[in-house]
C-alpha cells in the first residue's frame, strides 16, 4: 500500500517510530498528484516547493528529538478561500484571480503551527458558492470515485484531493453544506463545526452568520485531530467562542439516536434513506436506543437560508469594486463604470444571481424587514433542534437526497439550491454535524450520513462516528 | 416593491447583456416565489430575536496596523502611496 493511501493517525505513528519520513510521506502525495492532478482537477494552486521544504524541515525536527504537533508532517490541501500570506488566493473567482493576501488566515496558522504540510489551495466553486464544484471560474474538478460525475461542492477541491489520495488531509468551509454533501459524494468524512468553534479570520466571507471552517479527512479519527488543531477562540473573530464543556459522554448502550423524520422524505433516493437505516440498525444491535423524531419547520430551511445567505453575500461582496485588490476593468469614463465594469467582468454568474436577489431583499423600501424576519425563524428552528436533543442525544439523516451527478446534469439553479436540503438544519441552528460515508450504492457511488448533536457536541460526534468505523461498517 | 432586475443590477453596480437580464429576472422571480412562503412577524418579535447583545463585544482597544506597502500590495492600480480610484 502506498504512504499516500494511508491516513494521518497511521502516517502519524510511523513518523514518530521513524518508520517512514515526511519527506517520504509527500513524496508519495505528489506522486498521485503527478498520475491523476490533470483529471481530478483538484486544486488551483499547488505549492510543492514549500511543501518540500516543510517536510525536510519536520524530518529535521523528528531526528533532533524535537517534540512535534500530532499532525507534523502531514500533507493538507486548504481550501483556496482561506487566505494564505504570499500564496495565491482566489476563491475561485477571476475577480481575485491574481489576489496573493499580505496577511494569514488564523486557520492557516494553525496549520503551519502544527508543522502540516501544505500541498495546495484547493478548487471551490467561485465563492463558495454552488452544490457541484462547476460554479469555479478558474476549474474544472472531477470526482475521483468517478471521473464523469461532479465532487458536489462548494469544497469540491478538498473533497476530491482527499478521496484522490493527492492530500491525507483537508480544510473546506461550510456555509450551508459545502464541507458535508462534496464528502459524500467523494466518500470522505467531513464536520461542520458548532458555530464559533473555528475563527473566520482571513477567510474570504460568503455569508457570515453561518461560514464555518471544516476539517476533511479520510476518517472521523482524522478528521477528529484535524478538528483539535483548527478549533479556539481567536480574538480577531469577535464570534469565536471557548471551548464549552459537552456533558454527556460516549456510551453505545446509553446512546439514544433520533432518526431525523423529515430528511426522510420522497426526494431522497431509496437507496440512500436504505442504507442510513442500515447504518441506524447495527447502532441498536450494539445497544443503542431508536427514535424517530420530528424537527419542525423543515419547509422553511432553504428560503431562510436564501433570504440571508443572499443579504450577507451582497454586503460581503460589495468590497469587490476594482479599487484596493483584484481586478480592474481597462476602460471607462467615471467612478461608477469603474465599479460597474469591474464587477461585471469580474463576478460569475453565480454570485451575480446572489448578489441581485440579497441587494434586493436588503433594498431601502424593505427596512430590513427580511432580514429580521429570517433572523427571527432562525431562532425558532434553534429552539426545536434544542427541544429535538431533549428526547434524543443526536439526530441522523441522509447527507444528501441523491449521489454524486453526472458533470453538466444539473443546469437548474433552484434545483441546484435545493442539493443542500439535508445540510441547511444544522446551518441555521448554528449546530455541528459530521457528514460519513456508509456505503456504496449500485452504481458503487460513495451514500453519506450525516450525523447533527447540540452546541459544542463535536467529540461527542466523533467518539460516535469512530464507533460507527470500528463497530458497525461492512 | 416589484422586483426590476434592471433597477436592482444597478444598485449592486452591475450591468447586464440582454442575455442576463432575462436569465436572471426568470430566476430572481423563482426564487421571490419561494422565499414567500416565509410568515410574517411581529415587529416586537422580531427586535427581540435581532437584538446585539453589547456584553458580547470586546473592548474597543486601538491595534497594530499594517504598513501602507502590505495595504497597497495588490491594489490594481497605485500612485505615491494612495489607491488610484
Amino acid at each position: 500500500m502506498e504512504l499516500s493511501e494511508l491516513t494521518a493517525k497511521e502516517l502519524s505513528q510511523m513518523l514518530r517510530k521513524r518508520t517512514c519520513s515526511a519527506s517520504e510521506i509527500l513524496e508519495s502525495v505528489l506522486q498521485q498528484i503527478q498520475e491523476k492532478e490533470s483529471d481530478i482537477g483538484a486544486y488551483i494552486t499547488l505549492t510543492e516547493d514549500l511543501a518540500k521544504k516543510q517536510a525536510q524541515k519536520v524530518d529535521e525536527k523528528l531526528a533532533k528529538g524535537v517534540e512535534l504537533a500530532e499532525l507534523a508532517g502531514i500533507p493538507i490541501a486548504v481550501k483556496d478561500v482561506i487566505c494564505t500570506k504570499g500564496i495565491l488566493t482566489t476563491a475561485g473567482s477571476k475577480i481575485l484571480e491574481n489576489f496573493v493576501p499580505q496577511y494569514n488566515a488564523t486557520v492557516f496558522n494553525k496549520v503551519l503551527a502544527a508543522n502540516m504540510v501544505v500541498v495546495g489551495k484547493a478548487n471551490l466553486d467561485e465563492f463558495a458558492m454552488g452544490t457541484t464544484c462547476e460554479s469555479s471560474a478558474l476549474r474544472f474538478t472531477k470526482n475521483p470515485r468517478d471521473l464523469t460525475r461532479v465532487p458536489g461542492g462548494s469544497s469540491g477541491g478538498s473533497a476530491a484531493a482527499v478521496a484522490g489520495n493527492e492530500a491525507i488531509l483537508a480544510l473546506g468551509s461550510d456555509t450551508g453544506g459545502s464541507v458535508r454533501l462534496p464528502a459524500a459524494f467523494c466518500g470522505v468524512v467531513g464536520l461542520r463545526p458548532t458555530y464559533g468553534r473555528v475563527s473566520r479570520y482571513g477567510v474570504i466571507p460568503l455569508a457570515s452568520s453561518f461560514d464555518q471552517v471544516g476539517p476533511m479527512g479520510k476518517t472521523v479519527g482524522d478528521v477528529r485531530m484535524l478538528f483539535n488543531a483548527i478549533a479556539g477562540e481567536d480574538p480577531k473573530d469577535m464570534t469565536t467562542i471557548p471551548n464549552k464543556k459537552f456533558e454527556k459522554s460516549f456510551d453505545i448502550k446509553k446512546l439514544t439516536l433520533g432518526i431525523y423524520k423529515e430528511q426522510f422524505n420522497e426526494h431522497v433516493d431509496p437507496e440512500i434513506s436504505a442504507s442510513v437505516m442500515k447504518m441506524v440498525e447495527s447502532f441498536k444491535e450494539h445497544g443503542a436506543t431508536i427514535k424517530e423524531i420530528s424537527v419542525p419547520y423543515s419547509e422553511y430551511f432553504l428560503p431562510l437560508y436564501q433570504i440571508i445567505l443572499t443579504i450577507e453575500a451582497a454586503s460581503n461582496l460589495a468590497r469587490h469594486d476594482g479599487i484596493r485588490y483584484g481586478h480592474r476593468t481597462q476602460e471607462f469614463k467615471d467612478v461608477e463604470e469603474l465599479y460597474c465594469k469591474t464587477r461585471s467582468e469580474g463576478f460569475g454568474p453565480e454570485p451575480k444571481r446572489r448578489i441581485i436577489l440579497g441587494t434586493f431583499l436588503s433594498s431601502a423600501e424593505f427596512g430590513g424587514a427580511y432580514r429580521k424576519k429570517a433572523f427571527y425563524w432562525m431562532q425558532k428552528i434553534a429552539e426545536a433542534y434544542d427541544n429535538a436533543f431533549k428526547e434524543c442525544d443526536l439526530l441522523i439523516s441522509p447527507m444528501s437526497c441523491s449521489h454524486a451527478f453526472k458533470v453538466g446534469e444539473l443546469v437548474d439553479p433552484i434545483k441546484i439550491y435545493a442539493l443542500d436540503l439535508c445540510a441547511f438544519g444544522a446551518s441555521l441552528a448554528s449546530i455541528p454535524a459530521l457528514a460519513l460515508p456508509c456505503g456504496l450504492d449500485s452504481s458503487n457511488l460513495p451514500i453519506g450520513t450525516q450525523i447533527i448533536g447540540p452546541k459544542y457536541s463535536e467529540k461527542f460526534l466523533f467518539d460516535v462516528g469512530e464507533f460507527y468505523e470500528a463497530h458497525c461498517k461492512t | 416593491m416589484a422586483f426590476d432586475v434592471l433597477r436592482v443590477g444597478e444598485l449592486a453596480r452591475f450591468e447586464f447583456t440582454e442575455e442576463e437580464v432575462k436569465k436572471f429576472d426568470g430566476h430572481i422571480k423563482e426564487m421571490l416565489r419561494m422565499i414567500s412562503i416565509i410568515p410574517e412577524v411581529l415587529e416586537t418579535e422580531a427586535m427581540v430575536a435581532n437584538k446585539v447583545r453589547l456584553s458580547d463585544l470586546r473592548e474597543d482597544v486601538p491595534q497594530g496596523s499594517w504598513d501602507s506597502f502590505d495595504v497597497l500590495a495588490n491594489a490594481p492600480k497605485k500612485k505615491s502611496g494612495f489607491f488610484v480610484v
